[in-house]
C-alpha cells in the first residue's frame, strides 16, 4: 500500500478519529494483502469494461413520483428548498 | 499579438425529451417550484438505480451524426466522482473515453463560416446537476438551498480540439452549432441555460485555463477576450501561466478564479455496474438518419439541382421544416415544384415569424390543393388565408364555379345593353369599374381575373 | 399456540385447511420476536402485526433485512449514517411480497452497509447465533438468519454479495438461497457492489425459499440489470454433481469430514459424484471479490453526506468540513472499504488492481463454465470454518474475509447457489452449497430439495 490511511482518508472525505485509526489500519493492511496478489496476474492487453448483459432502455414517458413524500426525506428544508453548507 | 489556442467543452440539454436522462420525472423542470419535480432516482436515494432513456440515445446520435462523428458500436456510462452538495450521489454518471470505455460517438468536424474546419474529439451523453441558491450574496450566506428539479436532466457534451484561434471563431462555432441543433429540433434559444460552455484558452503556447459555464455564444467570445487579454498581459509581465480552472462572471464580465467546487484531476472513473452498455445498431442509425433527412448543404444541392434559384433554395434549405414540405409537394405533384418553393420561401415563411410556428403540417395535400388552384385565387390576400388555413390544420378545399368565358361574353353584352344609358358618356376606366362591379356581384370575386380578361376584350370590340 | 419449527409451507397449508389463522400465525412470531430479541439481536426494528388475510401468503409477515427499502419504516443499513433514514418507496422484492399478501415483521440486524460475514459490524451492536449466544451468526445477513434459525419469523429476504446469505444461513442451520444476478430486482436494495449483489432468501426448508422466489423474481423495469429466469418444475431425479477438491481442503478439519461424509450419503442414494482436483484461480477469488467490491462500494457510498438525510452536522468551517464531518459516522469496517476502494481507482492504481480484478473475473467465469458443463450442479462446503466466538474477528479481520474463500465464487460468475445444512458439530451445522449456472435457479433448487431429503440434518424441522 502506497498511500496512507491519511491521504485515502482525505480523499474518500472520511474523517478518521484517533480510537478508530488503529481498527481501521489494520483492516485496509488486511484488504491490501489481498491486493498485492493481483501482481502475479497478467494485465489485459487493453483496458476493458465487464458491464451488464443485455438491453434495456426506458421509453420518454413521464411519470410523476409524489414529490412531498421526498421532502419528509430531507433534513432540513426552506419552503422547498433544501438547505445545504455554504459552498464558499 | 501571440496566437491563441481555444477549444470547446459544449453542453447541450436535450430540449426535445420529455423526461430526464436515468428517471421518468419530466424534464420539463423550468419554473416549476423547487423540488418538484424529483424522485428517488435523481435525488440519489439510497437503492435507487438509473434507466437510460431510450429516446436520448436518439436525440444524442442525431447531434453526432449532424456534426459528421462516427458513433461507437458499444459505448459506456461512468461514474464520475466529486463531492459538491448539487450532485445527489457525489458523482455524476457520464461517458469516458479512457480505461476501457467508449464514449457515444467521436471524430467528427464542423466548418466554420470561415471555412476553416474545427474538429471534434467526442461527444457523449450524461447528467445535469440540481442548482444551488443563496439568500442574499453567495459570499455572506450563511447556508445554501438546494433544488434538484434539474438533477438528471439529459445533457450532451461535444468536445472540439484545440482548433479556434480567437474569440471570433470560437463565437461562430457556437452559432452554427446552435443552427445545426436547432435543426434537428433542438431550440436552446427558447430554453434559458440550456446551452453552456466550457471555455479552455492558451495564449502564446502557455499552460491552458479553462473557462467553466459560460452561456450563449456571445459570452463565450466575451470570456474568451477577456482571457485573452490577462493572459497577455501575465505574459508581456513575465508571469506564468498556470493551468487552473476559473469561472466566468456574467455581471462584471470577467472570469475569476475559481474556489470552493473540487477541481482535483482525480474523478476516480469506473464503469457504472447498474446500466448496460450502448448498442448502437445499423438500423438505429438508418432510422435516425431518415429523421433528420441531410444537413443544410446537402438539402441546398437537391434545390439547385431541381432548379430552384439560389436565393429560394438558400431560404428553404436553412429551414428544415421548410425543406420536408418541399420535399412532399414534390413526391406529391412534381410539377408543382418551382410554385412550392416560391410560396414556402415567402408567403410561408412570411407566416412562420408572424405567427412564431414550431412545425408545419405533416398533411401537404391542403398546400397542394392551394398551388393547384393558384391561378384562379383572386388576390394575394386570399392566398395567404387559405395557406394559413393549411398551416392550422384545417381543411382547404379551393371550389369556385368558375364560368366559361364565351358565357361571360353574353352576359356582359346583356349587362352593357341593360345599363347603356349610364354608361355611354363615362370615361373607359369609369365604365369599366362600373360594370366590374355589376359583374362581380353576380358571378363572385373568385372569378375577377377572368372577368376582368373578358370585359377588357368585350370593351375593346364595342369601343 | 407454537410454531417452532414450522416452514412456511406448513403455515399456508393449515392456514388453508383452517387449523391456523394468519392472525394467530402472526401474533406468534411477533411475541416470540419480542421475547428473543433482547438476547439474540435480529431486529433492528420490530412492527406491530396489523395483516390482512389475502393473496397467496395470506398476510402472512416476513423479515426484511435492513438495507432493503420499505416504504415508511426506517432502513437503517445498520449504519448510524442511516439511523433515522425513513424510504419514500418500496424496494420491488418488497411491493412483490406485498402484491402476494405479505407483510413486513421487521427489519433485521446486518453487517454495516452489508459489509461483512459475522454480523458484528453493526452500528446496533452483534447478532448473536440461536445456536451458542457467544458465537457469531455469520452475514452480512446476520439477523435474517438468526430470525429465522431461532422462529422469529417464518422466512426472512436478505442480500448475497459475496456470500451474504449463505454464510449466516450456514452458521445457524438453516436454508440461505442466493439467486442468479438479476434474479431478483435489486432496486430498492441499498447498493454495496452492484454488479456481484442480489437479495436472497433464508428460510427453514428448500420448497420454503422455491416458494418465496417464485413470488419475487422477475425482470423489473426499474432495474436494467434484472432478468427474467425459468421458474419451470425441473424434473431431476438423480443428480450429476462436482466436487471441487481444492476448495474442500481450504476447509477446517471438522467442516471437512461432515462435508465428505454428506457426500458418501448423497452418492448412496443414488446422486453422481464427480471429484475435479483443482479450481485453478482458487486463490485468486477473494483478491478479485474484494477489488471489485471496494472500487464499487467507494462511489455507491459517496452519496453519504448528510446533506440531503443522515446525520447532521452543526457546525462545519465549509462544505467539505461538513462532508467530511457527516461522514465520519460510519463504522470503521465501512470506513476501510470506502478508502480501499478510492485507492484501487485512483489514477494510476485503476490499471494496477481494478482492471486485474476484471481481468480475473472474467478467467474465473470462464473456468466455472467450462467445468460445470455436464453436471447438475457443483456441490462444495459454505464456510470453511464453523463460527467463532463474537470478537475474535475484530482482532483479526483476516479471519473474516477469509471466512468468505467458498461463497465468493457464485457471486464472481453470477450463478445462483444455495446453502443447506448437510452436518452436524456439537451445537452448530456445516453447510454445503449447490452452485449452478447462470438462470438455472430451478436446477440448484430442485438438486438442493432432492439432498436435504436424504441428508435429513435437521430433525426438528417440520414440513
Amino acid at each position: 500500500m502506497k498511500y496512507s490511511i491519511n491521504k485515502l482518508s482525505k480523499l474518500s472525505m472520511l474523517k478518521i478519529s484517533k480510537e478508530e485509526e488503529k481498527m481501521i489500519a489494520k483492516k485496509v493492511q488486511a484488504l491490501g494483502e489481498l491486493l498485492e496478489k493481483l501482481d502475479a496476474i497478467e494485465p489485459p492487453k487493453e483496458a476493458f469494461v465487464l458491464a451488464p448483459e443485455g438491453e434495456h432502455k426506458r421509453d420518454d414517458v413521464p411519470v410523476e413520483f409524489d414529490s412531498d413524500e421526498i421532502i419528509k426525506v430531507f433534513n432540513e428544508v426552506k419552503g422547498r428548498y433544501l438547505k445545504g453548507p455554504k459552498t464558499l | 499579438m501571440e496566437e491563441i489556442k481555444v477549444g470547446l467543452e459544449v453542453h447541450v440539454q436535450l430540449v426535445t425529451l420529455k423526461t430526464k436522462l436515468f428517471c421518468s420525472c419530466s424534464s420539463d423542470y423550468r419554473g416549476k417550484p423547487p423540488n418538484t419535480n424529483i424522485c428517488p432516482v435523481c435525488t440519489g436515494l439510497p437503492g435507487s438505480m438509473p434507466t437510460l432513456n431510450k429516446k436520448a440515445v436518439e436525440e444524442a446520435l442525431k447531434v453526432a451524426l449532424m456534426l459528421n462523428a462516427q458513433p461507437y458500436e458499444t459505448s459506456y456510462f461512468f461514474r464520475k466522482t466529486y463531492f459538491y452538495p448539487d450532485l445527489p450521489k457525489n458523482f455524476q454518471i457520464t461517458q469516458y473515453d479512457k480505461a476501457g470505455g467508449y464514449p457515444l460517438a467521436h471524430d467528427g468536424y464542423l466548418k466554420l463560416s470561415n471555412g476553416k474546419t474545427v474538429r471534434i474529439e467526442r461527444i457523449h451523453l450524461e447528467e445535469d446537476p440540481g442548482r444551488i441558491y443563496y439568500e442574499g450574496s453567495r459570499a455572506t450566506a450563511r447556508y445554501s438551498l438546494i433544488d434538484y428539479n434539474r438533477s438528471g436532466i439529459a445533457l450532451i457534451e461535444i468536445v472540439t480540439a484545440p482548433d479556434m484561434s480567437s474569440p471570433e471563431e470560437a463565437r461562430d462555432f457556437v452559432e452554427r452549432l446552435t443552427t445545426i441543433l436547432s435543426d434537428v429540433g433542438i431550440n436552446v434559444k427558447d430554453y434559458e441555460g440550456s446551452l453552456r460552455v466550457d471555455v479552455n484558452v492558451s495564449y502564446a503556447g502557455g499552460e491552458r485555463v479553462e473557462v467553466k459555464n459560460v452561456t450563449g455564444a456571445a459570452s463565450v467570445e466575451k470570456a474568451i477576450i477577456y482571457e485573452m487579454f490577462r493572459q497577455k498581459t501575465m505574459y508581456e509581465k513575465g508571469i506564468k501561466v498556470v493551468r487552473e480552472t476559473r469561472a466566468w462572471d456574467e455581471k462584471r464580465r470577467i472570469t475569476i478564479a475559481s474556489r470552493g467546487k473540487e477541481f482535483e484531476a482525480e474523478y476516480r472513473y469506473m464503469p457504472e455496474p447498474d446500466l448496460p452498455p450502448v448498442t448502437i445498431t445499423e438500423s438505429l442509425i438508418k432510422k435516425v438518419k431518415e429523421e433528420i433527412g441531410g444537413s443544410q448543404e446537402d438539402r441546398y444541392r437537391e434545390l439547385i439541382n431541381d432548379g430552384i434559384n439560389e436565393e429560394l433554395a438558400k431560404k428553404i434549405s436553412s429551414d428544415k421544416n421548410l425543406f420536408n414540405v418541399y420535399e412532399k409537394i414534390k413526391f406529391y405533384e412534381p410539377s408543382l415544384k418551382q410554385l412550392a418553393a416560391n410560396v414556402l420561401a415567402n408567403e410561408i415563411s412570411y407566416l412562420i415569424k408572424r405567427y412564431s410556428i414550431k412545425t408545419l403540417p405533416e398533411d401537404v395535400s391542403g398546400l397542394a390543393e392551394i398551388l393547384q388552384n393558384y391561378r384562379i385565387i383572386p388576390d394575394h390576400e386570399s392566398v395567404v388565408a387559405y395557406l394559413k388555413k393549411w398551416i392550422d390544420g384545417e381543411k382547404v378545399k379551393i371550389s369556385f364555379k368558375t364560368v366559361s368565358a364565351e358565357n361571360i361574353q353574353n352576359d356582359i353584352m346583356q349587362i352593357i345593353s341593360e345599363n347603356y344609358e349610364k354608361i355611354r358618356n363615362l370615361e373607359y376606366n369609369k365604365k369599366f369599374e362600373f360594370l366590374m362591379g355589376i359583374l362581380i356581384k353576380k358571378f363572385g370575386k373568385e372569378n375577377k381575373k377572368v372577368l376582368v380578361e373578358e370585359l377588357t376584350k368585350v370593351l375593346n370590340k364595342i369601343k | 399456540m407454537n410454531l417452532e419449527g414450522y416452514t412456511l409451507q406448513l403455515i399456508l397449508r393449515e392456514i388453508e385447511n383452517g387449523s391456523l389463522s394468519p392472525e394467530d400465525v402472526n401474533e406468534f412470531y411477533y411475541k416470540r420476536s419480542v421475547e428473543l430479541n433482547s438476547v439474540l439481536n435480529a431486529y433492528i426494528t420490530l412492527l406491530e402485526p396489523r395483516s390482512r388475510a389475502e393473496g397467496d401468503l395470506k398476510g402472512i409477515a416476513i423479515a426484511i433485512k435492513d438495507n432493503i427499502s420499505t416504504k415508511g419504516i426506517r432502513t437503517t443499513c445498520a449504519s448510524k449514517m442511516l439511523e433515522n433514514y425513513v424510504p419514500p418507496y418500496d424496494a420491488t422484492a418488497v411491493s412483490s411480497l406485498k402484491k402476494h399478501g405479505g407483510s413486513v415483521l421487521g427489519k433485521t440486524n446486518m453487517d454495516e452497509f452489508a459489509m461483512g460475514s459475522s454480523g458484528e459490524n453493526s452500528a446496533f451492536g452483534p447478532t448473536r447465533n440461536p445456536l451458542n449466544k457467544e458465537y457469531v451468526t455469520g452475514g452480512s445477513s446476520s439477523g435474517s438468519a438468526a430470525a429465522v434459525a431461532a422462529d422469529m419469523a417464518p422466512i426472512a429476504l436478505g442480500s448475497d454479495t459475496g456470500g451474504s446469505v449463505r454464510a449466516p444461513a450456514s452458521f445457524t442451520g438453516i436454508v440461505g438461497f442466493k439467486p442468479s444476478y438479476g434474479a431478483i430486482s435489486r432496486y430498492g436494495l441499498i447498493a454495496y457492489a452492484n454488479s456481484l449483489e442480489v437479495i436472497g432468501i433464508l428460510g427453514k426448508s428448500v420448497e420454503d425459499v422455491k416458494i418465496l422466489f417464485k413470488m419475487i423474481a422477475g425482470k423489473d423495469p426499474m432495474d436494467s440489470t434484472s432478468i427474467n429466469v425459468d421458474l419451470k418444475e425441473k424434473n431431476i431425479s438423480k443428480p450429476n454433481i462436482l466436487v471441487i477438491k481444492s476448495f474442500v481442503e481450504l476447509s477446517s478439519e471438522e467442516v471437512k469430514k461432515e462435508f465428505y461424509n454428506s457426500i458418501g450419503k448423497l452418492e448412496s442414494a443414488g446422486f453422481g459424484i464427480s471429484y475435479v482436483d483443482k479450481f485453478s484461480l482458487t486463490d485468486y477469488m477473494l483478491s478479485s471479490y474484494y477489488t471489485i467490491a471496494c472500487a464499487e462500494a467507494s462511489t455507491n457510498l459517496s452519496r453519504y453526506d448528510g446533506i440531503r438525510y443522515g446525520p447532521k452536522v452543526e457546525s462545519a468551517s465549509n462544505w467539505r468540513d461538513y462532508i467530511s464531518k457527516a461522514r465520519s459516522f460510519f463504522g470503521p469496517e465501512v470506513k476501510a472499504r470506502i478508502m480501499m476502494g478510492t485507492f484501487i481507482l485512483s489514477a494510476g492504481y485503476y490499471e494496477t488492481y481494478y482492471l486485474r480484478a476484471l481481468q480475473l473475473r472474467k478467467m474465473i467465469k470462464q473456468e466455472f463454465e467450462k467445468i460445470i458443463s455436464g453436471y447438475d450442479a457443483v456441490y462444495v462446503p459454505t464456510m470453511p470454518v464453523l463460527p467463532w466466538k463474537i470478537g475474535k474477528a475484530i482482532e483479526d479481520p483476516k479471519i473474516a474475509y477469509a471466512a468468505d474463500v467458498l461463497t465468493v465464487l457464485p457471486n464472481l460468475t453470477g450463478s445462483p447457489a444455495i446453502s443447506i445444512p448437510v452436518g452436524k458439530v456439537r451445537e452448530f451445522f456445516v453447510g454445503g452449497q449447490f452452485i449452478g449456472l447462470r438462470a438455472e435457479d430451478m436446477k440448484v433448487l430442485k438438486v438442493a430439495a432432492i439432498a436435504e431429503n436424504v441428508l435429513q440434518v435437521k430433525k426438528n424441522g417440520r414440513n
